[in-house]
């Protein structure tokens, strides 16, 4: 029997993200659901991992969550108050951040300049955070590694005053060590600071390290741990 | 961080693709700069060319009539003359009154006189130098005709047609009109080789053999004049004989001509030239001249013939729409190719605006961006092209312009004016004195870029600019982050 989450209702204050009955279908194919009454609530201070197979909408999940997509029917929720009055560049800007697969970094900016995007924070503290120096904050992204890209994409993130952090297959693009390093900086980000973390991965190794992890499954979220 | 230092980070960053912007906008930007400046020289060409010869009209008895005319004897002789009313200065001062855009006037008869010290002791020397028929020259040279000069009574000398059109120019003392009484208009060379000034008294008569055909004793004809006024002539003048030449011509009233040749005050003036203000109502003023009191039915003729104008202008009108033309086209070509050089880099930017746009940057933040980029490329080109197109435009503008006014050339005996072909579309007095005016004088414009030209370079390219990369940002504006990110990744 699937298990359908209500965590936000052992929260004592309104959760950092909720889906609430969520349906969502492509333009392109509106007979097919991708999301079908998906609902769920993610905490402050916990990493979220959402799994599952290729092309079942787990990105799409979290374009809902970060506002940069709209669900056909029920509602996203940003704590406790719904997108549609929050205002979804207002949500992207104040109460997500995110983070790529492909870094998604500005390729004239330095790390630093990347980081000064989303934050008013200096960005060198941020930067040496994450691992990265500051000669290195100051060349160009595109000299450094792709796990300096991603550490500098979690820095922006971290920059923003976000409460939660959306993460798109953070270590799909990087080798064993350095995607347990990011691992790492995610799951201090959820526990130190305090952030929701909602990571979509294929990674069983970030997940293993994920405080919850759901599978979504036939358009619903089915709590696995 | 703000959108301007987004913008300025770019353009700083992406060099390659800035200059090609600012390369491509510095091209666009001269080619429509030089083609308006030059466009601008070539209509002030033509409208210089249509204020020195196309604003007149000319009022003189109907000689194709032969009813209008009458044989009289003078003394050994026979003169025809007009049988109507005679052309008088109260008959140009009800032209001017009567008809709106009639600037002025002047009556003008001419005939030739001896210009002699005031007691008549010595001839006045001329100026030679001259071109003139030296055969004709040597016949008259055991006579003291050969040392006539070409005395012209004029009503107001300010708008006979040798100085309205530029021929000749006052610059000393006061022009002549019909209340000067002895006062008369003498070259400055002619002045200078004779010693006098304004103020100066000399004396005219008539050659002795025109009083002796008139049956007078030629010390009869003497009349004392003063200098009112010099000129100086502004182009080579040209006579059959060399005396008869401008650089000794003299300018007076028509009682001073009256009194050395009995009869000319009541016969009137050959003819009245009038100056209009604008020569494009020259149709409709010369029509409501013909219907004047003073003119209907009286056996005069109005002649308002621009054809003069219009040749001279054809190929400064031909020009100015070939000019205008390459302008407008590579306006057009100009901004078509920036459309399509703006909405490739905006597609090619796509994803860098998802990402933006995934940051909480509103669209306005991210086209913003892209606009101060491409508005800040224009300024510094536009800037650029303001002295690129100058030197072009003065270069290409010369060119076109010494080009066209090479067809222009200008003759006839009261400053009319022949087409290149040599034929006369203005005919005047067969003796009197004509001039060979280097026909660039009416085109001789300078060609810049005024301050209007650059104003409308930035206003209008700004403007097309901001255009183009709101119109080439319209994907941006209907796609939401995702799609954006999602269709690139």
């Amino acid at each position: 029997m699937e298990k359908h989450l209500d965590a936000g209702a052992a929260a004592p204050r309104p959760a950092a993200l909720e889906l609430r009955d969520v349906t969502y279908a492509y333009a392109s194919r509106p007979r097919l659901k991708i999301l079908d009454g998906a609902s769920a609530s993610f905490e402050e201070g916990v990493m979220y991992a959402i799994v599952g197979p290729s092309g079942c909408g787990k990105s799409t999940l979290l374009s809902l969550l970060g506002g940069l997509d709209v669900p056909v029917s029920g509602e996203v929720a940003a704590a406790g108050v719904p997108l549609g009055r929050v205002g979804l560049a207002r949500h992207r800007r104040e109460n997500v951040a995110f983070v790529f697969q492909g870094y998604n970094l500005v390729d004239y900016l330095t790390p630093a300049e990347n980081v000064a995007l989303a934050t008013r924070l200096p960005a060198l503290p941020l930067l040496e955070k994450v691992g990265i120096s500051a000669e290195d904050a100051r060349r160009s992204v595109l000299a450094l590694s792709g796990g300096q890209q991603q550490r500098v994409a979690i820095a922006r993130a971290l920059g923003s005053d976000a409460r939660a952090l959306l993460c798109d297959e953070p270590t799909g693009s990087l080798d064993e060590d350095t995607a347990e390093e990011v691992a790492g900086l995610l799951v201090r980000a959820a526990h130190e600071e305090g952030r929701c973390v909602v990571a979509v991965t294929h990674s069983r190794d970030l997940a293993r390290r994920a405080d919850r992890v759901f599978r979504l499954k036939r358009g619903r979220l089915v709590r696995e741990r | 961080m703000p959108f301007p230092r987004r913008a300025l980070l770019y353009l700083v960053r992406k060099r390659g693709k800035t200059l090609t912007l600012l390369a491509l906008l510095l091209v666009v930007a001269v080619l429509a700069l030089t083609g308006w400046s030059i466009r601008g020289a070539a209509q002030t060409a033509q409208l210089n060319v249509r204020q020195a010869l196309g604003g007149t009209f000319t009022v003189e008895p109907d000689s194709s009539n032969a009813a209008n005319w009458g044989s009289s004897s003078v003394g050994t002789g026979s003169q025809v003359t007009f049988q109507g009313e005679p052309l008088t200065a109260d008959f140009v001062r009800e032209v001017v009154e009567g008809v709106d855009g009639v600037r002025g006037g002047s009556g003008s008869v001419s005939n030739v006189l001896i210009p002699e010290t005031e007691d008549g002791s010595e001839a006045l020397e001329l100026v030679e130098g001259a071109d003139g028929d030296s055969s004709l020259a040597a016949g008259f040279a055991g006579d003291d005709f050969g040392r006539t000069v070409q005395f012209f009574a004029v009503s107001d000398s300010s708008f006979d047609s040798h100085f309205a059109n530029g021929y000749l120019r006052l610059v000393d003392g006061e022009p002549v009109t019909e209340g000067s009484g002895d006062g008369v208009l003498v070259s400055r060379e002619f002045a200078e080789r004779n010693g006098l000034a304004v103020g100066d008294g000399f004396s005219v008569r008539r050659a002795t053999v025109h009083a002796q055909m008139a049956g007078i004793d030629v010390e009869d004809t003497r009349t004392q004049v003063r200098v009112a006024g010099i000129f100086e002539p502004t182009a080579k003048s040209q006579a059959d004989l060399a005396s008869w030449s401008m650089d000794n011509a003299i300018f007076g009233t028509i009682s001073t001509l009256d009194h050395a040749r009995e009869g000319t005050a009541e016969a009137g003036y050959d003819r009245v030239t009038f100056q209009v203000d604008d020569p494009a109502e020259l149709g409709r003023i010369v029509g409501e001249v013909e219907n004047l009191d003073a003119l209907a039915g009286k056996g005069y003729r109005v002649s308002a013939d621009t054809s003069d104008v219009d040749a001279v202008s054809a190929p400064l009108e031909n020009m100015d729409r070939l000019v205008t033309a390459l302008a407008a086209a590579s306006v057009a070509v100009g901004a078509v190719v920036l459309y399509l050089v703006l909405s490739g880099r905006v597609r090619d930017r796509l994803h860098e605006s998802g990402v933006l746009l995934s940051l909480g940057l509103t669209r306005a933040s991210v086209v913003g961006q892209y606009l101060c980029e491409v508005l800040l490329v224009a300024a510094v080109a536009f800037a650029l092209a303001v002295p690129a197109s100058s030197l072009a435009a003065r270069t290409m503008g010369g060119a076109l312009l010494g080009s066209a006014s090479e067809s222009v050339q200008t003759g006839g005996g009261d400053g009319g004016v022949s087409t290149a072909d040599g034929v006369s579309t203005v005919s005047g007095d067969p003796f009197a004195p004509t001039f060979e005016v280097d026909g660039a004088s009416f085109t001789d414009i300078e060609v810049e870029v005024g301050p209007t030209s650059v104003a409308a370079l930035f206003g209008v390219g700004l403007a097309v600019s901001a255009a183009a990369v709101l119109l080439a940002s319209l994907p941006l504006r209907r796609m939401g982050p995702r799609e954006i990110l999602s269709t690139l990744s």
